[in-house]
């Protein structure tokens, strides 16, 4: 139901006219989202379409927002740049507080490392100030165009430098919450004047309400800015590139700075040696790029695509793929960890992919014919240094391997390609597993989607990707890892669509039944009535909180909780 | 420094988790409050004090260490496991944990973790809850939770198969409430077990002293090495505070410490692990003799009264049975707050001239500064041995320590720790004290644990 | 037929994943985060519909039957000046059409005549006289007195000189199409003009009157046909890329080689045909014009399917050209400024491809005047940001409204030609 006159005239009179939308061409956008066809029973596009989009400028303009809503039958559901499903109103009574005009950099702390952001700050925007002063902020895998404080106060947070940055809920050190009553809480040290660099206290942390491995998207409040931890960066502070899109390439490798896609021979000895080089704390970067995703990184269009993988060659050496990067500070500190990775390669017979070979369509359809009867492409480098020391300096194919590096250097650290991945081939994308604890663990989920996917697969229902998409890596110095099953499919396709929702389903059924822990889609009032039996019942938990904090319903809840009932 | 208390009406030492539930449910079926041990004594912050009547839940016989898990670098202990018995059980595994610095040795390693205490290794710590990886908790209301990956789906024996350690702290899904119980000094649940995350044990280890006339000298070069994440424990005690540390409770060594010690000691551990340890030790040191130098300062193996590798194995172990702050004259007054490094000259000298006010001398103040979360903050530490046996003594330390906490708090210090009169302290963020009401309520809707404290 | 043409089109707007990466410049190219954001309407009004992506799911939105065309509709996409920025930065993640979609949403909107009421003087003009601006009356040529330039199509020339007609309406095209003539002239080139210059329709085109542009440009590419010359040469870079882009789409393309001032200057500079003796000493930045460059290049035809493979991955066979803006003129006008003496000139940080539009297209001037200024405010703060005293550019619907917004004129603003007339000595008679 659109907003009534009433509701209007209260809101503009709270945010100014020019930010108040009610007309249903608008309201749309904001009731398409990426991929929704998998949530939606009828496999729709569409999402709710909410009763109105309100663009406020100020915790205080929400505060009175959520008042509003507060006395009223509305409900509130902020987005910032609102990149995913999560994004959406669950019904036609929720105004969608459209964060865009609240994109200041509040401040960056150089010395303590720290910076506040408001919530439209987006990865790129802070990022490329950071770089500059060799500090770095984490960025999640969907790409350096997502807001930051949604990462980090509200929702997941895996990003492709989790081994140097960590998981986004992990970096938070303050938060200003507006929350459903309309009063408004910074969390931590700055609450209490002292500044942000602690999110912790006086006494119990509240952040332990505010969010946990998911945030609680929208469905507790607004949160206006957040501190954020920043990390050093030892990677180039500036560059010059050249090219054109879709190839941009850096005009110059830095110096004392290495990007690599490690072949593993096995699961095995790719799960040994993540563990290795997190306890040798060598990677910035690290993403798990298995056989589908090699190629596609590899290639431009998905004719390329396609002819990469009717090749025949990258199953048999890209399957464990861990494509990495790692700068240094200082010589000594490269010339470490270059001979600590080449024992780790020896450790675990991997092999660095030559990325002095031309990867062209017409290369691979050669190579894959001459290499038909070659079980191990990559053998005779796996066995010799030299060799890998000259797919990685000689002047033999150098201008090939800048810009592989490049791709890297844009995926791994800049965040800026990372949506092609995830859409190009088929425009479908949806997720299963991706539950956080260890690397082992990582790996059984992705074994155990790689095995649920081969029926669907058989079927042409999504795409034949080797099965293993496991996508992710180590994080925290091989402290911790993930891995999420990427599934590339037909959102067209009904049937295929359908697979999806049954391999979703049935890898949430799977965590349950064989402990592979809680998995991404592990959120909001559907999943949590599943998961949370099998887990200490925590969705009535988040009911309960929903429930103290929310009575009045001020927040949309469908991501979230909906207030326990059982009381 | 003491605050009203009445004594427990009992201590009772449940002999497992039904046990404990079964007190927690008596108690909210009308019983009297609880108040949660897990450290032996002498405790000194004076956390356990309650003035309601109640019982006190001794869980320091809970000495159990298992789940140690070398290639997830995990264990898992229980409330009454110290510092000493879990560096044993690690060790063979080649295994350590970050720990505070010198805990006394009944000191609880689960309660020093979970009330946030700093520990000397900063860059091993990477979020304000590390080392706490995954809990199991009974809620005041006495239902049983877990949090992080052990929340589940699945018991640990079918999480381990699958290929998990319980490690990750955060979940299950929106919660994470280990953050909630960290710092709650036993208001909110009572955490019957812990995972915490461990380290390699170093191969190699080099450390080395910095020394300064005043912090300020000191901090520059600690940012460059902490942000770079280089080198391992560190932290900055004053000559007052090394001496209390070094000492042993002799008071001529203390006093020859005392008098022949530089202003500021930095203690910087070098290491190499198990993968090219000489290489990476030399690299390192390397390195950050380059930052030393940067700043005219020079990495020192030894002073002529104190080597730095002394330092570093007091440090990284257990001080005895009495902690080190009390060894000197019985008792400390430590007042202890949050605040980033370039603030802490500030913060201390605010402490010596209120001091000063209550006629205590500068050199007999002690002072550990200590980057946190990767000196994304750290902890300051101010402390003044006291006789608690010298008539007034305790009285003029508790105005001290007011007064001190006041002039802090306007300063901006961070008390995220309250001991003591905390009113003032939680009065700094009112909002977010109605929010720890709310959260209470409904943690403990009967107000069965520590009642009182805090106003809860 | 325009809600055909809209319906056809659906999967290109499905394609996409409200991503935003529309609302700014392809991320690999950020060097500054102030100026990351290169959809003029976004940053001014903020919600997402006026965003590229947002004018994808107004169009699904409308071809699903959820909404119908109304005034809120038009609003919001006639707020979009059809840079096409948002095109590019897609492409470079995306094989989709983002500007069919966009164009396609605008002509259905006027079709059912809910199109901006401010455009449509200009247009019934053009229908009327076949001139936006009125039928230019009595002395149509005399910016071209004296030069002695053949008049076509009764003689015949090497090249037709072609101001789209805007030398009628603007006095600065008129000196600006005499100091080009000067220029090939002096060069040796054989230059003709023709007497009554048609209207490109470039009114009709980018305030979406599909039919009356269509007709319109028949009609045009009769005339220049009839001109009998080998290559036209136009002034304006927004010509440039209607004739050489959208033409072909809509009606045909002119049968002569259509080509930019600069393309011709740049060519006949390094052959030295034209030395450039006169030292010019300024800081100078290039604003690359958005139709004559990401939006010029022309349709390239494909014959294929879009077939499946590997389950459901999509892939054209054979591949499917797509126009990514790369292939636009950005190198002669850089050139030229390059060998002018004296001058130094820097890059923006939007440029290209990628460039940030003026806000002067897509009859956003007229429709939505703020966010035109604010565009073209931005647009001055890059320049001076980057340390540049002029912004020197090559259309003059560029020129016009980068000008008309300053206050106090702190940034000049030059059209190339005028800059490559001084530097050649001519300013003030022949050198």
């Amino acid at each position: 139901m659109t907003l009534d006159d009433k509701a209007y005239e209260t809101l503009t009179g709270i945010v100014g006219e020019p930010w108040v939308e009610r007309a249903a061409c608008v309201l749309d956008t904001y009731a398409y989202y990426q991929n929704p066809e998998t949530m939606n029973e009828d496999g729709s596009q569409w999402l709710p379409r909410p009763a109105a989009v309100v663009l406020p400028d100020s915790a205080e303009e929400i505060q009175e927002i959520m008042r509003f809503c507060s006395s009223s039958k509305y409900m509130t559901k902020p987005i910032s740049t609102g990149f995913h499903t999560a994004a959406a109103a669950s019904n036609d009574n929720t105004i969608i507080l459209d964060l865009k005009r609240m994109d200041r950099i509040i401040d960056v702390d150089e010395k303590n490392q720290i910076a506040v952001v408001e919530p439209y700050v987006r990865a790129i925007d802070l990022q490329t100030q950071l770089l500059k002063i060799g500090l770095n902020c984490h960025i999640i895998s969907s790409g350096a165009m997502h807001s930051l404080l949604a990462s980090h106060a509200a929702a997941w947070g895996y990003g492709v430098t989790g081994a140097s940055t960590s998981y986004s809920g992990r970096n938070v050190l303050g938060v200003e919450w507006v929350l459903p009553s309309g009063d408004i809480v910074t969390l931590g040290s700055a609450g209490s004047g002292s500044g942000w660099f602690s999110c912790e206290g006086p006494g119990p942390s509240m952040r332990g309400v505010m969010r946990g491995f998911h945030g609680t998207f929208g469905g507790l409040g607004v949160f206006t800015k957040c501190a954020i931890k920043l990390y050093k960066y030892d990677g180039p502070r500036s560059w010059d590139f050249e090219g054109q899109s879709p190839n941009y390439v850096l005009k110059e490798i830095p110096k004392r700075s290495k990007f690599t896609a490690i072949a593993f021979p096995s699961r095995e000895a790719e799960k040994d040696g993540g563990y290795k080089m997190g306890e040798a704390e060598l990677n910035y970067g690290e993403f798990r790029t298995p056989m589908f995703f090699t190629a596609l990184g590899l290639t431009n269009n998905n004719l390329e695509l396609k002819e990469a993988l009717d090749s025949g060659l990258f199953p048999k050496f890209a399957n464990h793929v861990l494509s990495c990067a790692f700068f240094a500070a200082s010589d000594g500190e490269f010339a470490w960890k270059e001979k600590a990775l080449a024992e780790i390669l020896k450790e675990t017979n991997a092999a660095p992919v030559p990325f002095n070979l031309t990867a062209s369509v017409r290369s691979l359809k050669v190579a894959g014919k001459l290499l038909a009867g070659v079980k191990d492409p990559l053998a005779p480098i796996r066995k010799s240094t030299r060799l890998q020391r000259f797919a990685e300096s000689s002047g033999f194919g150098a201008d090939q391997r800048r810009a592989t590096q490049s791709r890297l250097f844009w995926l791994l650290i800049r965040n800026a390609v990372n949506i092609q991945a995830a859409h190009r081939p088929s425009q479908g994308m949806a997720t299963m597993m991706g539950a956080f604890d260890t690397w082992d663990l990582a790996h059984t989920q992705a074994a155990y989607s790689a095995k649920a996917k081969q029926k669907y697969i058989e079927q042409g229902l999504i795409i034949a990707d080797g099965g293993d998409l496991g996508a992710g890596g180590t994080f925290e110095s091989g402290h911790l890892g993930y891995l999420e099953g990427i599934i590339m499919y037909d959102p067209s396709n009904p049937a295929s669509v359908e697979a999806v929702r049954d391999l979703v389903e049935g890898g949430l059924r799977a965590a349950i039944d064989e402990a592979m822990g809680l998995p991404i889609a592990g959120f909001g009032v559907n999943a949590n009535k599943k998961l949370g039996p099998a887990c200490y019942n925590y969705d009535r938990w988040v009911s309960r909180i929903k429930a103290t904090l929310d009575p009045n319903m001020a927040s949309d809840p469908f991501f979230y909780a909906e207030p326990d009932d059982e009381e | 420094m003491s605050i009203a208390a009445t004594k427990p009406s009992e201590s009772i030492a449940p002999a497992n988790v039904d046990a404990l539930r079964a007190l927690v449910r008596d108690a909210n079926e009308g019983g009297m409050s609880l108040v949660v041990t897990s450290s032996g004594g002498p405790h000194f912050k004076g956390g356990l004090a309650c003035a309601e009547p109640h019982r006190l839940v001794d869980l320091s016989s809970w000495k159990r260490v298992d789940l140690i898990d070398r290639r997830n670098r995990v264990c898992r202990v229980e409330p009454g496991v110290t510092y000493d018995e879990l560096l044993t059980a690690l060790e063979p595994h080649g295994m350590t944990i970050p720990m505070p610095l010198a805990p006394r040795s009944t000191k609880s390693v689960l309660a020093a973790v979970m009330d946030r205490e700093p520990s000397t290794w900063p860059n091993k710590q990477w979020d304000g809850s590390d080392p706490v990886g995954s809990t199991e908790f009974i809620f005041g209301s006495g239902e049983h939770f877990r949090t992080g990956a052990a929340g589940g789906p699945g018991s640990i024996e079918a999480q381990r198969k699958a290929g998990g350690a319980q490690k990750f702290s955060s979940g299950p899904s929106h919660t994470d409430f280990h953050r909630v119980l960290q710092g709650a000094q036993g208001t909110m649940g009572i955490v019957t077990w812990a995972t915490l995350r461990a380290e390699l044990l170093p191969s190699v280890e080099d450390p080395h002293l910095v020394i300064g006339d005043s912090l300020e000298t000191l901090i520059p070069y600690v940012y460059d090495v902490q942000r770079a994440l280089l080198g391992e424990h560190s932290f900055i005690l004053n000559r007052q505070a090394a001496a209390m540390l070094m000492a042993g409770g002799d008071p001529a060594r203390f006093a020859s410490l005392a008098d022949s010690l530089p202003t500021f000691v930095c203690l910087q551990n070098i290491a190499g692990f198990e993968r090219l340890p000489e290489e990476r030790l030399s690299y390192q040191r390397d390195d950050i003799q380059a930052h030393a130098s940067r700043h005219g300062l020079k990495l020192l193996p030894a002073l002529d009264v104190l080597s730095a590798r002394d330092l570093l194995s007091r440090s990284c172990n257990t001080c005895g049975d009495l902690d080190w702050r009390s060894e000197r004259q019985g008792s400390c007054l430590s007042v202890f707050f949050l605040s980033t490094l370039d603030r802490a000259q500030e913060m201390t000298r605010l402490f010596i001239r209120c001091a000063h006010d209550h006629d205590v001398r500068e050199r007999d103040i002690g002072i550990y500064v200590q980057p946190i979360v990767q000196n994304h903050g750290c902890h300051i530490e101010l402390m003044i041995p006291v006789d608690p046996r010298l008539s007034g003594a305790s009285a003029r330390m508790k105005r001290l320590e007011e007064d001190a906490v006041a002039r802090l708090l306007d300063a901006g210090a961070f008390f995220s720790r309250p001991y003591g009169t905390a009113d003032r302290i939680f009065a700094k963020n009112p909002a977010n004290f109605a929010l720890i009401r709310q959260v209470k309520s409904l943690f403990d809707p009967n107000r069965v644990l520590h009642r009182g404290k805090w106003g809860l | 037929m325009t809600k055909v043409r809209l319906e056809s089109l659906r999967t290109e707007m499905q394609k996409c994943t409200r991503c935003s990466l529309c609302k700014m410049v392809p991320m690999p190219t950020v060097q500054d985060a102030k100026y990351a954001n290169a959809c003029p309407p976004v940053n001014v009004r903020h919600f997402h519909a006026y965003s590229g992506g947002g004018l994808q799911v107004m169009a699904l939105s409308l071809v699903d039957g959820r909404i119908e065309v109304d005034e809120d509709l038009a609003r919001f996409a006639f707020a979009c000046t059809t840079c096409g920025l948002c095109d590019v930065s897609c492409k470079f993640l995306m094989e989709a059409e983002r500007q069919d979609v966009i164009l396609a949403l605008r002509e259905h909107i006027v079709a059912e005549g809910y199109g901006p009421k401010v455009h449509e003087a200009a247009v019934e003009k053009l229908r009327a006289t076949g001139h936006a601006h009125g039928a230019p009356a009595g002395e149509r040529l005399s910016w071209a007195e004296g030069l002695g330039l053949k008049s076509l199509p009764k003689e015949s020339a090497e090249v037709l000189l072609y101001t789209g007609a805007s030398a009628y309406s603007d006095p600065g095209q008129a000196k600006r199409a005499r100091k080009l003539a000067e220029l090939l002239l002096t060069a040796g080139i054989d230059v003709g003009i023709l007497e009554l210059e048609p209207d490109t329709g470039i009114d009709a085109f980018w305030t979406a009157h599909r039919e009356a542009f269509e007709t319109h440009a028949r009609k045009v590419c009769d005339i220049l046909d009839e001109s009998g010359v080998k290559k036209i040469v136009v002034t304006s870079g927004s010509h440039l890329g209607l004739l050489r882009a959208h033409y072909p789409r809509y009606a045909r393309a002119p049968r002569p080689e259509v080509v930019h001032a600069s393309e011709t200057l740049d060519e006949l500079i390094r052959k030295h045909r034209l030395p450039l003796p006169k030292s010019i000493d300024r800081r100078v930045t290039y604003h690359d014009p958005c139709y004559l460059g990401r939006q010029s290049e022309p349709p390239q035809p494909w014959e294929g399917e879009e077939k499946m493979s590997h389950g459901v991955l999509t892939y054209f066979d054979p591949p499917k050209p797509i126009n990514n803006g790369v292939n636009g003129v950005y190198e002669p006008p850089r050139r030229i400024l390059d060998r002018v003496q004296g001058l130094e000139r820097m890059e923006m940080h939007r440029i290209r491809e990628y460039s940030f539009c003026c806000g002067g297209g897509g009859g956003v001037p007229d429709a939505h005047p703020d966010v035109a200024q604010a565009a073209a405010e931005s647009r001055i703060e890059e320049a001076q940001d980057v340390g540049a005293e002029a912004i020197v550019t090559a259309c003059h619907y560029c020129a016009n409204n980068l000008q008309r917004w300053q206050r106090d004129a702190t940034m000049p603003v030059l059209d190339l030609i005028d800059v490559v007339y001084e530097a050649a000595g001519l300013e003030g008679g022949s050198p």
